[in-house]
């Protein structure tokens, strides 16, 4: 399935959901290495988006099916297997409560980089910049998380759903194997020191996408 | 231009003129021109003997109104409030007279719109006094007006007052074609197309008015004007291209079709009397129909639903009913006579029109068609049912893990039904039918339901064609035990509903039950349970349309349970509540612009403190 053709799935998704959760989940080993898993939980509405699964077409644009999106994740996991330096591939599909999610291991934070690099210049041509950039630098104590990401197209399609975007949030979870000194004044450090989660309203974040950038050092 | 604030100042001042005064009414008519599009009279004579005027003071609404109402309607810096905080309550000191019928009238030209109140003036002497005192007229821009009448422009606003010895009118007016009025090539000629120019020629026109060219003289208004409501309103509906926008390009192509409106409605006005009750208000309305119209409503008359469809209507918590029956045989000469010549009229649409009335000719004929869709169409919303179902939310552990977390949670949606009388339920059947082949439907028994696959705990909808009648519904219990016999008498509605439906053509039935909002609604409906409550409706009615003579005659009753809330006080609530609505649409709209014109305009992340919970 083309990025087009995800972006209208997200977005034909979203119109019928007043509220959905993204969550970025990294944590890394004392090597560098890691788990990166990618979440999108819908349950909160699981009534009106399978009313919507259930539907054909609307507004002219073709609804896919439960077959459509299980295959498209499953060209995902192929894809993001091309990748050297990346195992344990798995994929959560629950569509009795429409959570999905994409989960792997990587050995290095270049690996994890060269995954989205790779997914988006297949999947998402329109989006040259997301091709080009680090989106995670992990060196020295120092863990950086850039942005890059456009919404401006999608914002203005969402410009007539205010209470979709006011009510759902992207989330970003970082774990160390040190403790965190310092991060983002709006992310928040876990008790144990080693944690930190920023999380942003969607609203926010479709307005300014640099809200999700942080800069995290840690003290091993 | 006029906006919806001032158009509202214009009704509060002419619903608030039930009060005091000895004078002869209707001399203001004279001064109404006999194009007006509609006219709205206040008889405060009448209203003042069912309602205690001097207790205007002590009503919070309209105090809390006040202010705001005339702030919209002259500009806050035009006038002195703060030296006649009572203004509207104590009229009579200041020479105002709103005992005598008060009109607010409506024209619309070729060029401009216009809305117009007018009222008495019962002591000029007290009057002009007050207009020195009340008015910044140093700032104000003076009208060029008649001798004996003195009038001014509201600055930074499109109203203006004026006034003579007897009677003053205010005039909140706009550009009907806002492009026209301030084109280019006008431009030179700036004055003559400036319309505040043309507005203070109108206001100049309305003070001259020849008699015979008023309102009082035009026989399409005394023979329908009734006078026998408190408040009266009075539509010439011939006027139908006049009142289309022409600031939209696009709607010029339906120009052709107005134009047939305007034959089919020549000759035609509807007078609607408003009478207060002790609980509430009624309503009779009346159209005066031309010969063509009375011929296809006569045709259409139905004398009652059937009874198929009555018996599907129930009495426990039903809370609206919505129903329209009629002749469907009447509806082919309707259609070649008066629907079909609009249409052909508008480019592409009229041959697509005739296209799609020559496949059906192909696909039925005229007598299968009025089978399969007898002519009584009927909606009911009776409550609420409710869905029980589990959620995943993901918690966090001290280390941000995540934990998901079950939820159990109550959706709740409509307990509706749609009823439609049918000859041949049998062809119904086979159609709905066709949609469970493809395992859209699920067939159980004599209906179908469909039910989403994946929410197996969620909404139902019901079909079901049986005994004369199609019903499609979210009411299980209606489908499941009582689709064969309808429902029982005793679950039937009763008494004055089938009333209502045995014997007229129209009906709208609310009675606003409390029983929907459990507390697990979400905002959006929260606020409308909460706005039906606090406006205390025990029930509206609405009843139509009856052919006697040359009438169609309808009737509406609004009336309100115990309490402290009567029709004076409904009429106050809903302007003040209006208001108050519109300025914030206004707000929102300025907001709108900052937020999402130019990105330029972003809130910081949210502070980490709102996520305690984590």
């Amino acid at each position: 399935m083309k990025f087009k053709n995800w972006t209208i799935l997200l977005f034909s998704i979203l119109l019928f959901t007043s509220c959905f959760e993204v969550t970025e989940d990294l944590t890394f080993n004392k090597d560098m290495s890691g788990t990166f898993k990618l979440t999108l939980n819908l349950s909160k509405n699981k009534t009106q988006v399978s009313n919507f699964l259930a539907l054909d077409s609307l507004r002219g644009n073709k609804i896919p099916s439960v077959a459509d999106i299980d295959r498209s994740i499953d060209i995902l996991v192929e894809d993001i297997k091309e990748i050297s330096g990346v195992s344990n591939i798995s994929s959560t599909k629950n569509f009795n409560d429409f959570i999905l999610a994409i989960k792997f291991d990587f050995d290095k934070v270049s690996t994890l980089n060269t995954v989205i690099q790779h997914i988006a210049a297949k999947h998402a041509k329109n989006q040259p910049d997301l091709a080009k950039t680090n989106f995670f630098t992990y060196n020295n104590g120092v863990f950086k998380r850039e942005s890059e990401f456009d919404y401006t197209s999608l914002l203005t399609k969402l410009k007539n759903e205010p209470k979709l975007i006011e009510t759902s949030t992207y989330t970003c979870i970082y774990r160390f194997d040190g403790n965190v000194t310092s991060s983002n004044l709006a992310a928040k450090i876990s008790p144990s020191g080693q944690a930190v989660m920023l999380k942003l309203r969607a609203h926010n974040l479709l307005k300014n996408h640099t809200l999700v950038e942080n800069t995290i050092t840690i003290k091993p | 231009m006029i906006n919806k604030n001032q158009l509202l100042s214009l009704l509060f001042l002419l619903s608030f003129s039930l009060a005091w005064s000895q004078k002869e009414d209707d001399i203001l008519l004279k001064h109404i021109p006999s194009d007006a599009v509609s006219i709205l009279t206040v008889h405060g004579r009448r209203i003042d003997l069912k309602a205690n005027i001097k207790k205007l003071n002590e009503n919070e609404s309209f105090i809390s109104s006040q202010e705001k109402i005339l702030n919209s309607l002259f500009g806050e810096a035009n006038y002195n409030h703060d030296d006649y905080p009572t203004l509207l309550g104590n009229f009579e000191n200041y020479g105002l007279d709103f005992i005598a019928n008060s009109y607010l009238f409506m024209q619309i030209e070729q060029d401009f719109y216009a809305v117009s109140y007018i009222f008495n003036i019962s002591d000029n002497s007290k009057f002009k006094t007050f207009s020195d005192g009340f008015f910044e007229k140093e700032s104000l821009s003076k009208l060029e007006l008649p001798d004996g009448a003195e009038g001014f422009k509201m600055p930074f606003k499109d109203v203006n007052i004026l006034w003579t010895e007897t009677y003053g009118i205010i005039t909140a007016y706009g550009p009907k074609r806002e492009n026209k009025m301030f084109s280019a090539e006008e431009e030179e000629n700036e004055e003559e197309f400036n319309i505040h120019y043309v507005i203070n020629n109108y206001l100049k026109k309305l003070v001259e008015l020849d008699t015979k060219a008023s309102i009082a003289t035009n026989k399409t208004f005394d023979e329908n004007y009734e006078m026998n409501g408190d408040l009266v309103i009075w539509f010439n509906n011939s006027l139908q291209s006049k009142i289309r926008n022409e600031n939209v390009p696009a709607l010029a192509m339906f120009d052709p079709v107005y134009a047939k409106l305007d034959e089919l409605y020549a000759g035609t006005t509807t007078n609607i009397s408003i009478s207060l009750t002790n609980h509430g208000l009624s309503a009779d309305i009346a159209t005066i129909m031309n010969k063509k119209l009375l011929k296809h409503h006569k045709n259409f008359q139905k004398s009652g639903f059937s009874s198929d469809v009555i018996k599907f209507i129930p009495k426990d918590s039903l809370m609206l009913a919505v129903g329209m029956s009629i002749n469907m045989e009447a509806i082919e000469p309707y259609l070649k006579e008066v629907i079909y010549p609009m249409i052909q009229e508008i480019p592409m649409y009229g041959e697509r029109a005739t296209d799609i009335m020559d496949i059906l000719g192909v696909v039925t004929d005229e007598e299968a068609l009025y089978d399969l869709i007898e002519g009584d169409f009927v909606f009911i919303l009776n409550g609420k049912n409710t869905s029980t179902h589990t959620i995943t939310e993901t918690d966090y552990d001290d280390d941000y893990n995540p934990i998901e977390v079950e939820k159990t949670v109550t959706e709740s949606y409509p307990k509706m039904s749609w009823i439609v009388s049918t000859k041949d339920d049998e062809t119904w059947d086979k159609f709905i039918g066709l949609y469970s082949m493809n395992h859209l439907l699920t067939k159980k028994d004599d209906y179908y339901f469909y039910q989403n696959r994946w929410s197996k705990d969620g909404m139902k909808v019901f079909y079901a064609a049986k005994n004369g009648v199609i019903i499609v519904s979210t009411d299980e219990e209606l489908i499941t035990k009582y689709l064969k016999t309808g429902l029982p008498a005793s679950k039937q509605a009763g008494g004055n509903v089938k009333t209502m439906f045995n014997s007229n053509n129209m009906v709208v039935y609310a009675q606003p039950f409390d029983v929907i909002d459990d507390g697990e609604s979400n905002e959006d409906y929260k606020k409308v349970y909460s706005a039906i409550e606090e406006s205390n409706v025990e029930h509206f009615k609405f009843t139509g349309s009856t052919i006697k003579k040359n009438k169609a005659e309808s009737h509406l009753d609004l009336k309100f349970g115990d309490g402290e809330l009567n029709a004076i006080n409904f009429i106050f609530k809903v302007i003040n509540e209006l208001s108050a609505e519109f300025v914030q649409e206004e707000v929102d709209i300025i907001e709108e612009d900052i937020e999402y014109d130019d990105y330029e305009y972003y809130e910081e992340a949210v502070p980490a403190e709102e996520y305690d919970d984590y």
